[in-house]
């Protein structure tokens, strides 16, 4: 029963309090992007989901081969990124030849998920506190539960644009912005980052 | 002439990516470093630098081999090679700066597939030529490489009250400005404040070509539109009137001000104000 209720709150502060989009601002841009299209948000942060669970995954025996050396901290990223790399070509070659139409509706969506902020700091994230593989796993499953939070909470920016009186040059991006940093301001109340 | 041409052709490209389309004012692209990183000037100037050396060299190295690629391999070799850049920039900031990875974190490793080196090398690069790659990539970075520095030195100056380590003489610090809510209300401030000159150049430049012309001619489609709007109205009113069954209801909800404006370029009658501003459009996109 413990287990199950710290692993709850684990998540739940992974997911609120320290969620890798509204409190740490990585990936804002794709989540931003992301939320412009409701439609898709539940497909792309499962995407986001899978790709950064690999991703953690794959990177974590490798992080405990490179963290010995004097030189990890330049050569992790690389080796990171490679997994990536690798990642992206299997996907992507094993949904062309076995659900090409999948693929095909995928189009730029698997690239956009792949290379992004959110899935690439996942490990980085693992590494620099040194995760064990099953901590690292749930993180990157909440990280993803994170983004659909975030990319959630933004899409209904669109909504607010449209009813609220906004000058002429803070249409748009600007006030999006302002919008989202109220957000974060909110979520920075719920983790206690406001004294 | 060739010359002059090939300048104008080189000063466009460079306005265009630097001022008018400015990636992260304009566009929103690599939004991570700006608004969670660039919390202190000297992060500031870490983040624009690599982020220079990252992006300028795999935007052309792109532009020679993107092309015979395939487009789904794009983004990889995008990726790789910037991550190759990233392994120097790191070296050298060990030997110069340890403090400053470690205070950096994450966000210096993240700037290998941030969005601009991403769409710039991916998107752009491949199908431009040499030339107009290097120039937009150049540009690209450096407007990027302005909105880190002016963010990360107004957060510092505001959050920490001090700049570079020498503290300035007032004692009032905001910290929260230091977090990503800071980072994104700055943003939010120098993006309207960009979009606000546009509109202004753009406004003054229509005022000046309505003004030019003749007095007689505004008067003509001034009144024209005027009864235009008047017709309007009776015919909305009308319509409420036979909808709703209330004939002799005076207030039928539909105000002058719930309709919008006849003085815009959708309204014939007006050709000469609507030419006007066509004319501002199209000298704008020519210059």
């Amino acid at each position: 029963m413990n287990f199950i209720s710290d692993n709850l709150l684990l998540a739940l502060g992974w997911i609120l309090t320290q969620n890798i989009v509204l409190n740490k601002g990585i990936g804002m841009e794709f989540v931003i992007s992301a939320s412009r299209r409701k439609i898709d948000l539940p497909l792309v942060a499962g995407l986001i989901s899978v790709l950064s669970l690999l991703s953690a995954l794959l990177c974590y025996p490798l992080s405990l081969l490179l963290n010995a050396g004097e030189m990890s901290i330049v050569i992790t990223p690389v080796c990171y990124i490679i997994i990536l790399m690798g990642i992206y070509t299997v996907s992507h070659i094993g949904l062309s030849r076995f659900a090409p139409e999948f693929r095909e509706y995928l189009g730029s969506r698997l690239p956009f998920a792949v290379f992004n902020s959110v899935v690439f700091a996942v490990p980085l994230m693992n590494n620099e506190i040194s995760r064990d593989l099953l901590s690292s796993a749930f993180f990157a499953v909440c990280t993803g539960v994170g983004f659909l939070l975030a990319a959630s909470l933004i899409s209904l920016s669109t909504e607010w644009e449209s009813k609220a009186d906004v000058p002429d040059a803070f249409k748009g991006m600007p006030a999006r912005l302002v919008y989202i940093a109220m957000i974060v301001l909110a979520f920075m109340g719920i983790s206690g980052g406001i004294t | 002439m060739k010359h002059r041409e090939g300048r104008a052709f080189i000063s466009t490209i460079f306005l265009e990516k630097f001022w008018r389309e400015n990636p992260v004012l304009i566009k929103g692209l690599a939004l991570t470093p700006v608004i969670a990183a660039a919390s202190t000037l000297k992060a500031g100037v870490v983040l624009a630098v690599v982020l220079a050396v990252i992006t300028i060299p795999t935007s052309i190295l792109m532009n020679l081999v993107g092309k015979k690629s395939t487009e789904w391999l794009r983004p990889v070799m995008a990726a790789v090679l910037s991550g190759l850049l990233l392994i120097p920039c790191m070296l050298v900031l060990k030997q110069i700066a340890p403090n400053i990875i470690l205070q950096l974190g994450v966000f210096l490793p993240i700037l290998i597939i941030n969005s601009l080196t991403v769409y710039e090398a991916a998107e752009y690069a491949p199908d431009r030529s040499l030339v107009q790659t290097s120039i937009s990539s150049v540009a690209g970075t450096l407007g990027i490489a302005a909105v880190i520095v002016i963010i990360a030195a107004a957060r510092e100056m505001l959050g920490n009250a001090e700049i570079g380590g020498v503290y300035l003489p007032w004692s009032n610090k905001a910290p929260i400005l230091s977090t990503p809510f800071g980072g994104l209300i700055f943003l939010a401030f120098l993006s309207a404040g960009l979009r606000g000159i546009f509109l202004f150049i753009k406004g003054r430049k229509v005022h000046k070509a309505v003004n030019s012309i003749p007095d007689t001619d505004q008067k003509a489609c001034k009144e024209k539109s005027d009864q235009i709007n008047k017709n309007k109205v009776n015919m909305i009113t009308e319509t409420t009137k036979d909808i709703s069954g209330e004939k002799d209801s005076n207030d039928t909800g539909n105000h002058i001000s719930d309709i919008e404006p006849v003085w815009d370029d959708k309204n014939p009658d007006c050709e000469n104000s609507s030419h006007a501003e066509s004319q501002v459009d199209e000298e704008e996109a020519q210059s």
